[in-house]
């Protein structure tokens, strides 16, 4: 009877389950085509909107260098980015490098970072110049608060990183290295703009180790 | 009528019934969000109210909750397909809000307390009043919260029309604490005071 009662409730609960399932299949094969174009031109503007309209290459990947990745973490614990004991994996916070080159001579390189919100994983599209230094972002997909992280998505918000990040002048990874108006914008969302600012830190230092050699 | 209209007064969501009170003070930092937020609300609950009336003989008691979560999270999913294929703009406005309608509590209360005990038509008449009480609530909460933390009330892009309009004097220097959680209670309180204050005068008058 017990049993009987069991297999009764799990074969109407099984059959609600595969009705749903099948109904969210028929939405996901009409929406992920939609999707995917979408990210694509996405993308595909937003590289085109951040190189100046000059010439961007086909995509690179991180070199799989042990030296330049023990380059790239003294340079990072140098900047205050890392600890001197921690770590990171830039193979997979620098998902994708695109050379912008005017007349065939690499002049900067488009970024596409990862990095660690409030909301969880943000995408950013970062430019830097060979020297590192910070040109402008594009804050990509990402699951910031609106109102608060989700600022992040404006073009503007990155004019306090401006022009930093060059061997001289490291791009600012906490509150204290802002300037106060800066440091007024970012309040409340600080969890947002320390992730932004920590991965354009790896893309700056990165950057700097390639020197236009990728 | 009555059920269409306790949702909007008597039985409000956010300022009686006090529920989906989480993603009513996150999300309320733009109007925009609200209007989305609200219509996704809607459309889950008309749904989940709809299925959760016809088969409500079919569900067994003892899984009940399961069951509602199930179909609750389908049409969320549903939404937020939706909104990325098509909305693209309002879907990475709302991000993980959308996502978390599933546990609003007014959709689950709704199926519980009455889509669960009465017709679909009742149950859609029910859903609509709730949705649209819980999307004025959201606005209202919004707009105070947006004017006076940001100086600014987002609407949705159109043509020419950016989308947002600046408040001269309030936009250059903003009350950013209403933007802020506190802020969110702030007014969440206030209006929560005024909205039974009216609603106590009324009975008052009755009486």
């Amino acid at each position: 009877m017990v049993n009987n009662k069991l297999l009764d409730m799990t074969f109407r609960l099984t059959i609600i389950c595969a009705v749903a399932a099948l109904i969210l299949g028929i939405v996901n094969i009409v929406t992920e085509p939609l999707i995917i174009e979408r990210k694509r031109i996405e993308k595909e503007m937003a590289l085109k909107t951040l190189s100046d309209g000059d010439n961007v290459g086909v995509v690179q990947y991180p070199a799989d260098s042990d030296d330049l990745h023990m380059d790239l973490m003294a340079l990072l614990v140098e900047h205050g980015v890392i600890g001197a004991e921690d770590d990171l994996d830039e193979k997979e916070l620098i998902t994708s490098i695109y050379p912008v080159d005017e007349a065939g001579t690499v002049t900067k390189y488009i970024l596409q970072l990862e990095g660690s919100g409030y909301g969880g994983k943000m995408i950013l599209l970062a430019v830097f110049n060979l020297d590192g230094s910070f040109v402008k972002a594009k804050l990509m997909e990402n699951n910031e608060t609106p109102g608060l992280g989700k600022k992040a998505e404006d073009p503007l918000y990155y004019n306090m990183y401006m022009g930093r990040g060059n061997s001289s002048d490291p791009v600012p990874v906490s509150r204290r290295a802002l300037a106060d108006s800066d440091a007024e914008a970012v309040s409340g969302s600080t969890i947002t703009f320390n992730g932004i600012s920590k991965a354009l830190a790896l893309g700056s230092d990165y950057v700097k180790l390639l020197g236009g050699n990728n | 009528m009555f059920n269409f209209l306790k949702g909007l007064f008597k039985e409000n969501p956010i300022f009686v019934l006090a529920l989906g009170l989480c993603p009513t003070l996150a999300v309320s930092t733009q109007v925009v969000n609200a209007i989305g937020m609200g219509a996704g609300v809607i459309f889950v609950l008309i749904g989940s109210n709809i299925m959760v009336s016809l088969l409500k003989n079919f569900i067994p008691d003892e899984v009940h909750i399961p069951a509602y979560i199930v179909i609750i999270a389908s049409f969320v999913t549903i939404v937020d397909l939706l909104m990325q294929a098509f909305l693209p703009a309002l879907s990475s406005s709302l991000g993980v809000f959308v996502k978390l309608i599933v546990v609003n509590c007014i959709i689950l209360g709704r199926a519980e307390a009455f889509a669960s005990k009465n017709n679909v038509k009742d149950s859609i008449v029910d859903a609509l009043g709730m949705g649209i009480g819980f999307t004025v609530g959201l606005l209202i909460i919004s707009l105070v919260r947006e004017v006076l933390g940001a100086g600014t009330i987002t609407l949705f892009p159109m043509g020419d029309f950016s989308g947002v309009i600046k408040i001269p004097g309030l936009y250059d220097a903003p009350a950013r604490i209403f933007s802020l959680s506190p802020g969110a209670l702030l007014v969440m309180g206030f209006l929560m005071a005024g909205f039974n204050w009216l609603l106590s005068k009324n009975k008052n008058k009755e009486n």
